[in-house]
């Protein structure tokens, strides 16, 4: 099934010929995450892409790539080499516009540890839950200062905050779903007002 | 956050929701019910639990401040993030084999100093010698350049005839 997924996804070029067994592994309003090796180093990472399927990406996808990237300049910032610089891709191929594509170290996300099968985070440690408290808040304070973003608390969701397995910085994700909340207010202000 | 973190331990804070929608509750009770469910979730951390009383508060007045709530920048480094004992002892691991690596160059460096000790005074006697007699040798070719004042005018000659 997942393979399918990716099968069906344009994978870009460079990231196609330097990482193998692609397998889907999260998938945000703008953009999928998936696990791969790299053919060189047989090491695993993380490889976001921009999803041009998406209607949403689609509509603004000047200003979902620049979060897209700005999301990625934040985690460098937050935790300094998590972003493979190199893997960083952005090709003109395929149908749907533009593609945005980077390789980063292994994270996983805080919904996986709801599942106690899954489960490594060892949250009975309080210094571990006092970090994810400071950490979340750094990025919030940084997306309410510098971004003039409102409302981030809907997204403080498991499935939104992810923790670096290397370094254990927790940092918060999916910084589209702010924007698209935001569309989409504006979009039912302007069919209300013009429905009046 | 304080709901987020309360979900990621399992523990179930509807109830916290529900007694907010209520119009003109008590605090008390409310801070009472907060205060009974974070006793039995965080039975050993008491700092971490009085954050989180101060963040379900319902008077803005005790909310915590933004400082309380973050930790600077460079103890975020050192702090223990994925299991605690497997970091401990990772990191315990990687004290002793630090020592190990040391502690092999060390007695590495003093078997190469023994074993080229033979060769390296004699060596070090042949080069205090060679300048020794070098600066004796350059001496003596100075004097054999000092020419007789007697045979100077041939040497005179001689000199420019080659020049």
């Amino acid at each position: 099934m997942l393979q399918q997924n990716t099968e069906k996804f344009a994978v870009p070029p460079k990231i196609k010929f330097t990482c193998e067994d692609l397998e889907l592994v999260a998938e945000t309003v703008s953009y999928k995450v998936f696990e791969g090796k790299s053919r060189y180093s047989n090491e695993k990472h993380r490889i976001r892409i921009l999803d041009n399927t998406k209607d949403f990406v689609k509509e603004d996808d000047g200003k979902v790539a620049t979060l897209f990237i700005q999301e990625l300049f934040r985690l460098q910032f937050r935790h300094p080499g998590s972003i493979l610089i190199n893997s960083f891709e952005m090709s003109d191929e395929g149908e749907n516009g533009k593609h945005l594509a980077c390789a980063i170290l292994p994270h996983i996300s805080l919904s996986s540890q709801l599942d106690q099968e899954h489960k490594i985070l060892d949250l009975e440690n309080s210094k571990l839950t006092e970090k994810l408290i400071s950490d979340v808040l750094y990025d919030i304070q940084f997306l309410w200062k510098d971004f003039h973003m409102r409302r981030i608390f809907e997204m403080l969701s498991p499935e939104n905050i992810c923790i670096m397995k290397e370094g254990g910085t927790f940092f918060l994700g999916n910084w589209a779903k702010l924007f698209e909340s935001t569309v989409t207010e504006r979009k039912q202000e302007t069919t209300s007002v013009s429905q009046a | 956050m304080a709901y987020l973190v309360l979900r990621l331990k399992n523990i179930t804070h509807t109830q916290f929701e529900s007694l907010r929608g209520i119009l003109n509750l008590k605090s008390a009770t409310y801070e009472v019910e907060v205060n009974e469910t974070l006793a039995e979730g965080f039975k050993d951390c008491e700092e971490l639990r009085n954050l989180l009383e101060k963040m379900l508060s319902l008077d803005s007045k005790k909310l915590p401040e933004l400082k309380e709530m973050l930790i600077k920048q460079d103890e975020m480094c050192i702090s223990p993030t994925l299991n605690v004992e497997e970091s401990k002892q990772t990191q315990g691991d990687k004290q002793v084999k630090s020592i190990q690596i040391k502690t092999k160059k060390a007695r590495g460096d003093l078997i190469r100093l023994i074993l080229f000790a033979p060769f390296l005074l004699p060596f070090c006697f042949f080069l205090i010698w060679s300048c020794f007699l070098q600066f004796f040798s350059l001496d003596s070719i100075n004097q054999t350049l000092e020419i007789p004042q007697s045979c100077s005018h041939i040497a005179h000659t001689k000199i420019t005839g080659i020049a």
